[in-house]
């Protein structure tokens, strides 16, 4: 499965820990420089939780619903796979670029 | 046990909140334990852990003792945080189908966040789940805009802001995008038609 850079970094985040939506959102803001709104983050993990590729896990605390995510075994496989990808992409441009 | 509105001090509040954070807290603190332990009763009553041995039987049985008391005590603390600020907060409201107010005495949600509310019954269980979590990540974000000390029409301004912009429109964008947009496009086109027919 092909990953977009939205999913890339989701992934990316969620890789060693489990995390729940606003630490997500937080991280990312940090480590991408972009916002991300809860709307976009909650329905790229969906989408990642249809292909298998993070597992889901609900709980509660005194605001109400908490939301933690983690990568699957085929997450990490599917990050590797398009670190791979974007790294060889990365080469070809840096190869091409003009002098 | 529901909690007797507009009867609570600022003490009361005080100390609920508290405790409340303790309950989160020690979920927190123990929450990696208590899933290996959920998960291995769960082996245990399906039959997976079973053994011949009277050696291995005998561990086995004083790990399933020791995991039963470690879920009990957590438990016990759980309840015992909920018996003392039961009167005071709502528990029955963080069930799944849970209602933004917590504390009973609080004002009603603003209104961005009853929109949101509003919006998650027509969702699908799966973005109902989501919608509600982003509730309480906006709670949390207002809270922190309140600490941060920026205005209340301005704190009204953001939630609306990314209660319609960041919360409804990529689930409504999300729903459009699973039901095929092509097949949506082209029965709008259709129906375009027909119209256009009628009408010239």
């Amino acid at each position: 499965m092909k990953l977009s850079p939205v999913e890339f970094r989701i992934l990316n985040i969620i890789a060693t820990d489990e995390l729940a939506g606003r630490e997500i959102a937080k991280r990312y803001a940090t480590e991408a420089g972009s916002r991300l709104s809860y709307g976009t983050l909650y329905t790229t993990c969906r989408r990642l939780k249809e292909n298998g590729l993070l597992r889901v896990r609900d709980s509660l605390d005194s605001d109400g619903r908490v939301r933690f995510f983690r990568a699957t075994g085929n997450g990490i496989k599917t990050l590797d796979e398009t670190r791979a990808e974007f790294a060889a992409l990365a080469n070809f441009g840096l190869n091409h670029a003009p002098a | 046990m529901h909690p007797h509105r507009h009867s609570i001090t600022p003490k009361q509040r005080e100390l609920a909140q508290k405790l409340v954070a303790a309950k989160a807290a020690v979920w927190w603190a123990y929450r990696k334990k208590l899933r290996d332990a959920e998960e291995f009763l769960e082996l245990l009553a399906e039959g997976r852990l079973s053994c011949n041995d009277p050696n291995e039987l005998a561990e086995l049985d004083d790990m399933e003792r020791q995991v039963r008391e470690f879920t009990a005590e957590i438990g016990g603390i759980q309840s015992k945080i909920e018996g003392e600020v039961g009167h005071l907060v709502d528990f029955n409201a963080l069930d799944p189908d849970f209602d933004i107010l917590v504390f009973a005495d609080l004002p009603p949600p603003p209104l961005p966040l009853r929109l949101l509310s509003g919006f998650r019954w027509f969702c699908g269980k799966e973005h109902r789940a989501n919608v509600e979590a982003i509730i309480a990540d906006l709670v949390k974000d207002a809270r922190t805009m309140n600490a941060d000390g920026h205005g209340k029409t301005f704190v009204s301004l953001a939630l609306a802001w990314r209660s319609v912009a960041g919360g409804i429109l990529p689930i409504v964008c999300d729903g459009f995008r699973r039901l095929k947009c092509a097949s949506l496009i082209a029965a709008f086109l259709y129906y375009a038609r027909w119209v256009l027919r009628k009408l010239l």
